[in-house]
């Protein structure tokens, strides 16, 4: 019964997240409009491993700094938090947001090559891991062993994709899905930025798209985030993505269906999508996310 | 008749030690190298403990113009004999490894539509019902 319940919710959270993406209601409403009629459904009810499916349904930043690293062959240290900043988190919130954010980084160094600066900023993501008592996930010595040796890039990559995951999953477990959460949320507060910054510096088409269709990975967020109104950090992280959840509201997804084709290859399935979706976003547009996720970053990383 | 009771009985404990040692973390650095070219992203644990009527199902957001792959292991060799089913954001199937009775290793998608998807991962007919999934991606 349990169980069942739980898919339900899922759907209706699912359903919750398409409402808020293309009615543009309050997170409030969208829900409630999801739940229904079903009594037996109440938020309270909503139990954390449903929360925990749709926390692992947010995307990894490591999709869009490979993206960024397609259009900015240039590296550029300044997009990055500055990992002096460390010593002034304090409180787990401030810790969690910025192991994320720092998250981000680490993955646009990675896929520039800087070893230095790998190493620079594993130590600091290692060191707030382990005030948060998450500090097992990181092996600095093995990490520091493959970011030293550049026919090790690859690894390097994986083991610190990997070990992130891993941590996320872990709080999940634990019961801590609203540090996780903090994570998430401020890893996708740093890949925003850095892909609106470059996209303006750029002028790129597909960059452009790519930061379109964050619309729908801010939806996500803002369900969970609104499932969390009993923490008063969330709560005001919530807030603050209002702005952006404005502009993202003229931004339009239109989709097209065709039926996929599929083939064997090498003892794969091969699915080829034949839909289409295109993603209207104006330069203007692009513009404003800019300013307002550097308004909201400046907050969280000072 | 206490002896077929019995039986169940240790049958039944077995079943629940089994599912109950479930450890697919261990799985996932042979499931996560068959990725081959593409870029590791996260894994799906799949916990016989935690699927309902023999189901897992996790979603993720898929974006356009890219190549995803998602594999899944048991550890054993050979392609498990678990379904793994993709679908769009209206749980319309797009594919499922599983095609006139035979098993492949994974699913490769080119996504050409942003949006969320599902995959669905049915257990019921594997030996080895405590697996991992890796999904990866490559431009």
């Amino acid at each position: 019964m349990k169980i069942n319940n739980t898919f339900k919710t899922f759907i209706a959270i699912s359903a919750a997240s398409f409402m808020l993406s293309s009615c543009g209601g309050s997170d409030d409403e969208a829900l409630e409009k999801a739940l229904g009629s079903d009594s037996t459904m109440a938020k309270s009810e909503i139990s954390s491993d449903l929360i925990n499916e749709v926390i692992k349904s947010i995307p990894s930043p490591v999709e869009m700094s490979s993206m960024i690293r397609e259009v900015e062959p240039k590296y550029n240290v300044n997009f990055l938090n500055n990992t002096s900043n460390a010593d002034n988190y304090t409180t787990n919130y401030q810790k969690a947001i910025n192991i994320g954010i720092y998250g981000t980084d680490l993955g646009y160094i990675n896929m520039y090559n800087e070893k230095q600066d790998a190493i620079n900023y594993l130590n600091t993501m290692t060191k707030l891991a382990e005030d948060m008592k998450i500090g097992q996930f990181f092996d600095y010595h093995v990490i520091k062993r493959l970011a030293t040796n550049s026919n090790n890039l690859d690894s390097l990559l994986y083991i610190t994709t990997s070990n992130y995951d891993k941590m996320n999953s872990y709080l999940q477990e634990q019961n801590r899905g609203n540090l996780s959460l903090m994570m998430l949320t401020g890893g996708w507060i740093e890949a925003l930025y850095i892909a609106s910054a470059v996209a303006e510096k750029n002028h790129n088409k597909g960059l452009y798209e790519r930061v379109g269709e964050q619309k729908i990975v801010l939806d996500q967020l803002k369900i969970l985030l609104d499932f969390y109104k009993s923490d008063p950090k969330l709560t005001e992280l919530n807030k603050q993505l209002d702005g952006l959840k404005t502009v993202y509201d003229s931004v339009k997804i239109a989709y097209e269906y065709h039926e996929p084709t599929i083939e064997i290859v090498n003892g794969v399935r091969m699915v080829t999508d034949n839909s289409k979706s295109v993603i209207m976003i104006t330069k203007e547009e692009v513009d404003q996310i800019f300013n307002i996720v550097s308004n909201i970053r400046k907050g969280l990383i000072q | 008749m206490k002896v077929v009771l019995l039986n169940i009985f240790f049958a039944l404990l077995f079943v629940t030690a089994a599912n109950a040692q479930c450890n697919p973390d261990a799985l996932a650095p042979d499931c996560n190298s068959k990725l081959g070219d593409f870029t590791f992203i996260k894994n799906y644990k799949i916990d016989p403990n935690k699927a309902a009527n023999g189901v897992l199902e996790f979603s993720y957001v898929f974006s356009k113009d890219t190549q995803y792959f998602i594999s899944v292991c048991d550890g054993k060799a050979g392609s498990p004999k678990i379904e793994v089913t993709l679908m769009d954001g209206n749980k319309k199937v797009l594919s499922s490894n599983l095609d006139k009775g035979t098993y492949y290793a994974g699913i490769a998608y080119k996504c050409t539509t942003t949006g969320i998807y599902y995959m669905s991962f049915n257990i019921s007919s594997a030996s080895e019902k405590c697996a991992i999934s890796a999904l990866g991606f490559k431009k």
